[in-house]
């Protein structure tokens, strides 16, 4: 599942350039998942598992370093548990569904922390998501690591703050639909670093200096056409006149 | 039930299918309550004899149907009671958007992602404005010069609710859950409160007598139509159409401004030459007639079009820009305006003052949007004006009335912080403040004001300040009893 994952990420990064926002879902059984986790962490010292959670790491650090935005969809029949969980804290904004949908076969979406959450996963800054997400309040740090194991649903997630947006089905499809929309309308540039800055408040390490600051912003902003060329944000602010974007992002 | 039909089976009479729209059905229907306790609490305050102006029946015009004519049904109706509809225009079939980057495009009929937030702002802002009026003119009832004139207020305030349940469907229905919360913003802002004041400027300042109320439903109500002409425009769709609908309300405010403002000029006029007074600047001998002196109406007139004026912005807009290029806000009359409809390389000229004189500036035409919106109002401006003149004349009194220059007791724009009198001269400051009583009202007006309006309650009779209308309204004659108070 890893794999596919950083496949999924990599065929995004080479073959669909134009592609601002991604969308990321997940499907399947919470307890399932739940139980991977447990056996994961209950056997890390056997060589296999160790392998694995560090691959699950790198895969997770390269949703902190993409180009792009990352929205989460949490909806009925998902399984952001632990690891998966990891997903949404990774993400730019997490929308998470209030109930269930019209006539779905599923019961309303959970969130649930794991053991998984609270320290091996580190990202490029040698925190978790979770202390990073709470950067400066350890007391809300240690509130969330005290929801390990219970079942949220968006109500309990928005207020642990854990999810950025819990709406219910009359709002979800349009909700999604502006967000979506109107990421597409912002300078992609822009968003690149911007987002870079957010995924990594706090303390710096020199993987945070090369991939969240000097990537982002050297590469993305710094003399782009984006922002100083001559269709560019710079020259066409206060005209009333959109800027012509190149979308194109790695 | 067709689809421009209006259906009355649900609490808020609408054209645009509420009872098949169950969510907004029960989003409105939970916002009700909250306006009501609004409009208890802010609309009109006062008594007739003992009986709360909320209690009274007032001869009210209901809008019933969408169509050009028979749009609107009088009937004797309690405030509180009144059926505030959510109405649009027709829905024009296959209408493209009309200016900016999106020209010819099919209008859109959702919100387009891309200009959410400041459509929403452009929705808010207009909305803003009218529960703002109605809290700014709630005491009026209390000094109504007539029952024809009370009527006039009653049912300025109850469209003006109306025109906010027209923004607030807007806001629910097309924007979520942020719609939501700004729907319910709007009950909570009050103007002129310190803490949460409303918006714009002008719906801050007090409408404390008759004569303020006229000169506000002719000059911000105007400035109201200017705003709606632009958004009627939009390629919003849902906006254009509910905009055009209020166009309709719009022009009775304006009228009972324009009426209001030329009857009190005609009462003056008149008293003048019948006690053979022909110098306007008599005071006190004239303001003994019972009328109100034709410099202190100048003086308030300045007051309320140089306020009217901040409301249209900065000369120079980047935002007005913005809005137009993306297709949300047009130009007044936009469809029939001879260009392009894109202004991307044309040019406006925007009065300016530079090296001590005021001139045209050249510069884009898309930064100039809020330029050229004010410049159309105050030409729509001066029609009525001509009209209050023709009063005056008619009586012999020399005296005339003029809209003041437009850069005269500015604070918003290009003229903020320039001392100009009204006829356009830049002094400086020190001597502007000192002849300020000459420009706009004062303390003394105010409290002459104060004494000389009081509420009259007898059906047919006017306050010895204003002259009676040429005739009723609704089908009634003058004398008619236009508010009632319920078992007399
Ligand atoms: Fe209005
Ligand atoms: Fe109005």
């Amino acid at each position: 599942m890893t794999r596919s994952l950083d496949d999924a990420i990599l065929h995004l990064r080479t073959n669909e350039r134009e592609i601002g926002t991604w969308l990321l879902k997940t499907q399947g059984d919470v307890d399932v998942t739940a139980d991977h986790d447990a056996f994961l962490l209950s056997h890390v010292d056997h060589w296999a598992v160790r392998e694995i959670v560090l691959y699950i790491k790198r895969t997770l650090r390269r949703l902190d370093q993409t180009s792009r935005t990352t929205f989460t969809l949490i909806e009925p029949g998902s399984c952001f548990v632990g690891w998966l969980a990891e997903i949404a804290l990774a993400a730019d904004r997490s929308y998470m569904l209030e109930g269930t949908f019209e006539g779905s076969e599923h019961t309303e979406p959970i969130f649930q922390l794991t053991g998984m959450n609270a320290g091996p996963l580190t990202m490029d800054n040698h925190l978790t998501r979770l202390t990073t997400r709470f950067w400066g309040r350890d007391d809300a740090v240690a509130r969330v690591e005290s929801l390990v194991g219970e079942p949220l649903d968006a109500v309990e997630a928005s207020d642990a703050e854990l999810v950025t947006f819990a709406y219910d089905d009359i709002d979800w499809d349009d909700e999604l639909r502006l967000a979506i929309e109107e990421r597409a309308s912002f300078s992609p540039d822009a968003l690149t670093g911007m987002e870079a800055n957010l995924r990594f408040p706090g303390p710096e390490t020199m993987e945070t200096k090369i991939f969240g600051r000097l990537t982002a912003w050297q590469n993305w902003i710094f003399t782009r056409p984006n922002a100083s060329g001559s269709d560019g944000a710079l020259q066409r602010y206060g005209t009333g006149r959109r800027p012509d974007f190149d979308r194109k992002r790695t | 039930m067709t689809i421009d039909s209006v259906d009355y089976s649900t609490l808020m009479p609408n054209n645009v299918g509420l009872a098949d729209d169950q969510k907004l059905l029960r989003a409105l229907e939970r916002w009700y309550p909250k306006y009501l306790e609004w409009w208890v609490d802010m609309g009109p305050s006062g008594f007739i004899h003992e009986t709360p102006f909320q209690e009274a029946d007032v001869w009210l015009r209901t809008a019933v149907s969408v169509e050009q004519d028979g749009w609107a049904k009088f009937d004797f109706v309690k405030m509180p009671e009144y059926r505030w509809g959510i109405l649009l225009a027709p829905q024009e079939e296959g209408r493209t958007i009309p200016f900016g980057e999106h020209k010819g495009e099919p209008a859109w009929q959702e919100v387009p992602g891309a200009y959410r937030a400041m459509l929403r702002r452009l929705i808010v802002i207009q909305g803003d404005t009218e529960p703002a009026s109605v809290e700014q003119q709630r005491f009026l009832g209390r000094t109504a010069p007539s029952f024809y004139d009370m009527r006039n207020l009653f049912q300025v305030n109850v469209e003006e609710g109306r025109h906010l349940w027209a923004m607030v469907y807007l806001l629910q229905r097309y924007f979520g859950k942020d719609g939501r919360e700004e729907a319910e913003e709007l009950l909570r802002r009050r103007s002129g409160d310190e803490d949460r004041p409303r918006m714009l400027g002008a719906f801050n300042e007090e409408t404390p007598d008759w004569l303020s109320f006229f000169l506000f439903t002719y000059f911000t109500d105007r400035d109201g139509k200017m705003q709606l002409e632009a958004l009627a425009q939009s390629g919003f769709d849902p906006l254009s159409r509910t905009c055009r609908f209020m166009l309709a309300e719009e022009a009775h405010h304006m009228f009972v401004g324009a009426t209001g403002v030329g009857r009190i000029v005609k009462a003056t006029a008149e008293a003048m030459r019948d006690a053979g007074i022909d110098d306007p600047y008599d005071t006190e001998r004239i303001r003994s007639l019972g009328v109100i002196d034709l410099p202190l109406i100048q003086r308030k007139l300045n007051l309320h079009f140089s306020l009217t004026l901040d409301l249209f912005g900065a000369e120079e807009s980047t935002n007005a820009a913005n809005a137009f290029n993306s297709g949300l806000k047009g130009r007044y009359h936009e469809t029939v305006i001879d260009d392009d409809h894109q202004l991307l390389d044309s040019t406006y000229p925007v009065t300016k003052y530079v090296d001590g004189e005021f001139r045209h500036v050249d510069v884009p035409a898309l930064n100039a949007l809020n330029a050229r919106l004010r410049d159309d109002y105050v030409d729509d401006c001066a029609g009525g004006v001509k009209r209050w003149n023709r009063y005056i004349t008619e009586t012999g009194v020399e005296f005339e009335l003029t809209l003041p220059h437009v850069a005269f007791h500015r604070q918003i724009g290009e003229f903020n912080g320039l001392a100009v009198t009204p006829e356009g001269g830049v002094i400086d400051e020190a001597t502007w403040e000192s002849r300020r009583g000459d420009y706009l009202p004062t303390e003394g007006d105010r409290v002459f004001i104060e004494e000389l309006m009081q509420q009259v309650t007898t059906p047919g009779e006017f306050a010895s300040w204003i002259a009676p209308p040429q005739k009723g309204i609704g089908g009634q004659p003058v004398e008619f009893e236009y508010v009632q108070i319920p078992n007399t």
